[in-house]
């Protein structure tokens, strides 16, 4: 019954990731994805609000009345997401910027409210934090994989900070940034997950 | 469920929201001086690439709009005008510089989001260059000229995005020309 620690966190990475298996949290998956940058953006700022608002609520967990958990729950994420839009801002303007819209929302992220309801809700503050920690490195990685697929594919080359990662010799297909790309991209890439776990087993 | 719970989960729900108020005040005070210098910031480094060679600027208003005047030696070098123009899927904003005689001096994207890879090619630099070719070609254009080659102007559109292009050329062309008069009335 007692899985170890060290399975809470690995398994939000591939075995319980929490795109290609739960699928969670499509939208921001979808929409931010268009350039490796902001896909890694989107993925570290979800992983911040996740391991806060899991340590808080794991923390308050038997003083959280039962009957009134969700707005609780959504009110700690809320403070971790306005905070977390705010020192974006402040710190890095750049990436603010080409966010947007995405940080508030992640408020109604399914992932974060998922994590915390299923689990932080119910475990000690230990495992709770590894969980929340593996299955936000799980989805930063997903986004990452995502972005820098569509990217490449997209424009012909991936670019951070004004430097250039990598690069193909062909004419990006602009289609894969736009809306089609992101769907073609995380059907293909959702059949692989699947596929490779069937091998796995 | 009887009435005492209900008030009690009512007090709890109210204290949690009290405390993530205070921690959101709090964090909030504690970013506002560096968001708003940013701001300036980006505002002063835009309004000097858009009209370069001025010493300062002054900010006016006039019937609701905002412009600043560039200022050399006590001289009126020029104006930057904020241009807002429906694109194909934001609202994009420009600085746009311009001589007392209307010659466009330089563009310049406050905010866009257009489509990556179409419109958002806009703002796009080239390998080796350092501004966005698009946006260069207003520089020293004025009037009809600013308008898209295929409605008698000088400028190119960006292949592919159309309805980007002709918000920015619409945009500029309308505003230059319309704040040049509300500047002239104002002396």
């Amino acid at each position: 019954m007692a899985k170890s620690a060290f399975y809470e966190f690995y398994k939000g990475i591939f075995e319980q990731n929490p795109v290609f298996t739960l699928v969670l949290g499509l939208c921001p998956t979808l929409a931010v994805t268009t350039s490796l940058v902001n896909g890694f953006g989107m993925g570290v700022a979800t992983l911040f609000v996740l391991v806060s608002s899991s340590l808080i609520v794991s923390v308050f967990r038997k003083r959280i009345p039962n009957e009134i958990r969700i707005p609780v729950f959504i009110l700690i994420i809320a403070t971790f997401v306005t905070s977390t839009d705010l020192i974006m801002a402040a710190y890095s303007p750049a990436l603010s910027k080409s966010l947007g819209i995405f940080i508030p929302l992640i408020v109604v992220n399914c992932i974060v409210l998922g994590r915390v309801e299923a689990f932080s809700a119910k475990k000690n503050v230990f495992r709770s934090i590894l969980d929340a920690a593996g299955m936000g490195v799980g989805f930063t990685l997903t986004l990452i994989l995502l972005g820098g697929l569509r990217e490449v594919l997209g424009t012909g080359s991936i670019i951070a900070s004004g430097r250039v990662l990598a690069s193909l010799p062909i004419t990006g297909a602009s289609a894969m940034i736009i809306t089609p790309g992101a769907f073609m991209t995380l059907g293909l890439l959702l059949a692989t997950s699947k596929r490779l776990r069937r091998m796995l087993k | 469920m009887n009435s005492i719970k209900l008030i009690y989960y009512g007090l709890v729900l109210a204290f949690v929201a009290g405390l993530c108020g205070s921690v959101l005040g709090y964090v909030y005070l504690a970013t506002k001086p560096r968001i708003e210098m940013i701001k300036d910031e980006q505002l002063k480094s835009s309004l000097e690439l858009v009209l370069p060679g001025v010493d300062g600027f002054s900010e006016k208003s006039v019937k609701g709009q905002t412009y600043w005047v560039g200022l050399s030696g006590g001289k009126t070098r020029g104006y930057v005008f904020k241009v807002e123009s429906d694109g194909y899927s934001s609202n994009i904003e420009l600085l746009v510089g311009v001589s007392p005689d209307g010659v466009v001096q330089g563009v310049r994207v406050l905010y866009q989001q257009e489509t990556p890879g179409l419109g958002a090619r806009i703002e796009e630099v080239r390998v080796g260059e350092e501004s966005a070719w698009f946006m260069r070609q207003f520089k020293g254009k004025k009037g009809e000229q600013l308008k898209l080659r295929k409605y008698g102007g000088l400028v190119d559109g960006v292949t592919g995005a159309t309805v980007s292009s002709e918000a920015v050329s619409k945009g500029i062309e309308l505003k230059v020309s319309e704040m040049l008069m509300v500047v002239s009335e104002d002396g």
